[in-house]
């Protein structure tokens, strides 16, 4: 008989089968030989703590109910905080992508959003622009921080084009275009204004462009300095403007030339200076009042001159071109003569040339029958100039002439003995004896 | 400080077919610098005619460049041995014999 009955008053039978055990019978685990437990023993609604588990999983916390996303169909997810990916797209706080050639990845709040990418602080943060799997075509087009120097830096075709260093200067690799215009061969070209802001009196130059490089201060520079009254601004070469209107050369072993456009004073200045000294002049000046100044000459290019077309003119005027300006000296050429003692001297203003000559002789032996005509005028004759004896010895006169034209033509120097209701006739050498001789002078044309 | 003195035809004109204007500078200079520079100027022509009561009284004479520096006398031959520039020198001469202004 098997028992079937254990109480407080004793055992019945010594063959007890979990059958014979009450349902709510507390037995004490050390009664019990061994707990091998599967699943199906563990109640639908057991709390079994983590630390009981063989393996710990991954697992969330802090959030709504612990898990970020729900599958919520096949390969796409919804995440309890506004995150979700329907496999191709990945939005983030949003349920609407971005535009099409950007809504592979869609991050969107309604304040200030970003995106941090956090590296060492000897490497680099970047984003890539890649076209191929291997290669340089990985990293076609990249940005790039780096923390080694705090640098940023544009990537494109592989190679680094544009950076900011961590001064806040910034630099092309290569030519830039200013205005939708490509550079066009030069380093940089602008397409619209170009406006230099940084005002204030400076030392150093608003502009300088660079020169051959050949020798020091063959830059070419702009400068300012001003004040209440005004500014003058500047423009040289080895010449650098500095504070208070003074101008140095950068190198004075070499010459400079400056101009100022004087602002203050309404005058332009053009300064130069000569090799091998620190000295600057200033040779030309215009100023306001419409004077112009130069300690230099005015050297006219030949057949140029002043032209003085807007002044009144008189009738028959032909030119009012003054195109020349020559004095000197020339030589009466008197034929054969002994002792001879010649000499002149002109003075040419534009087309009138005033000759002053002296000739003289102890004897001469040219033919006696000869016209008497001096040779050597400085400059030919257009027509005939009349001139006038000054002073004269040992010319006889025939007697019914009372009085000795002189005139110039192209063929020199020429006398005409002048008589009372008688023609003009030629002075031959006959008539001119020995210590002769003759002071004279005139104008004629060219 | 090395003072010198040179002279030049800084110009050597031809007017009207026969007439050879120079223009001879005196250049003085101080160290390479110049410091002055004058003018002295003459006019050749191709000659004179003979003279006299001969026959060949119209004849011309021609003018002696051997004294003559050697880009004068080069430019008055080249000029003055054009065509007929000593003829019509020469006509031009005769025809202003008796000239009257």
């Amino acid at each position: 008989m098997a028992l079937s009955t254990i109480n407080s008053s004793g055992i019945k039978d010594d063959s007890i089968v979990n059958a014979d055990i009450k349902s709510d019978a507390a037995i004490a685990k050390s009664k019990l030989a061994s707990l091998d437990l599967v699943n199906a023993d563990i109640n639908a609604s057991a709390a079994i703590a983590l630390s009981k588990l063989a393996s710990t999983p991954a697992v969330l916390t802090g959030s709504t109910n612990n898990q970020i996303t729900t599958v919520t169909s096949a390969n796409a997810i919804q995440g309890e905080a506004n995150l979700t990916f329907d496999g191709s797209k990945l939005l983030i706080n949003t349920t609407t992508e971005g535009a099409a050639n950007a809504d592979d990845l869609t991050i969107a709040t309604t304040g200030t959003t970003g995106i941090t990418i956090r590296s060492g602080d000897t490497n680099t943060g970047n984003i890539y622009f890649s076209d191929a799997t291997t290669g340089t075509g990985e990293f076609a087009g990249a940005v790039e921080y780096s923390h080694d120097g705090d640098s940023l830096r544009l990537h494109a075709n592989g190679n680094e084009r544009f950076r900011i260093s961590s001064d806040g200067n910034a630099k092309f690799v290569n030519n830039l275009g200013v205005g939708n215009v490509d550079s066009g061969g030069a380093t940089l070209n602008v397409n619209g204004n170009v406006s230099v802001s940084a005002g204030g009196n400076t030392a150093w130059s608003k502009v300088s462009l660079s020169g051959s490089g050949n020798s020091s201060g063959d830059d070419f520079s702009i400068n300012n300095w001003g004040d209440a009254e005004g500014d003058y601004w500047s423009i040289g070469v080895n010449s650098t403007a500095n504070q208070s209107g003074s101008h140095a050369k950068t190198n004075d072993a070499k010459r400079s030339v400056g101009v100022l456009l004087d602002g203050r004073m309404g005058r332009m200045i053009l300064q130069t200076s000569q090799t091998s000294t620190a000295t600057i002049d200033s040779t030309h000046t215009w100023d306001r009042g419409g004077d112009y100044t130069l300690t230099g000459n005015i050297n006219l290019a030949d057949t140029k001159g002043i032209n003085f077309a807007t002044t009144s003119d008189a009738g028959g005027m032909t030119s009012e071109l003054l195109d020349d300006y020559e004095e000197g000296t020339w030589t009466p050429t008197v034929g054969t003569v002994s002792s001879g003692n010649t000499s002149g001297e002109y003075t040419k203003i534009g087309r009138l040339v005033h000759i002053k000559g002296f000739v003289a002789w102890s004897s001469h032996s040219n033919t006696g029958t000869d016209n008497v005509v001096f040779g050597g005028l400085p400059f030919t004759p257009a027509g005939v100039g009349y001139l006038y004896l000054g002073d004269s010895r040992w010319i006889n006169l025939d007697s019914s002439h009372y009085s000795l034209g002189i005139f110039a033509n192209s063929s020199g120097i020429n006398f005409k003995e002048n008589g009372d209701n008688t023609n003009a006739q030629n002075l031959i050498w006959s008539q001119l004896g020995n210590d002769t001789f003759m002071g004279f002078s005139g104008f004629y044309h060219v | 400080m090395a003072i010198t003195k040179t002279q030049e035809n800084d110009k050597i004109e031809v007017v009207n077919k026969w007439n050879i204007q120079v223009r001879c500078a005196s250049i003085i200079k101080e160290d390479g610098k110049e410091l002055t520079r004058s003018f002295s100027r003459k006019v050749l022509v191709p000659g004179t005619l003979k003279g006299g009561d001969g026959a060949d009284k119209d004849t011309l004479v021609e003018t002696d460049l051997s004294s003559e520096d050697a880009d004068v006398k080069a430019i008055a031959e080249s000029a003055w041995g054009v065509g007929t520039v000593k003829a019509d020198y020469t006509a031009f001469l005769v025809a202003n014999k008796s000239t009257t202004p």
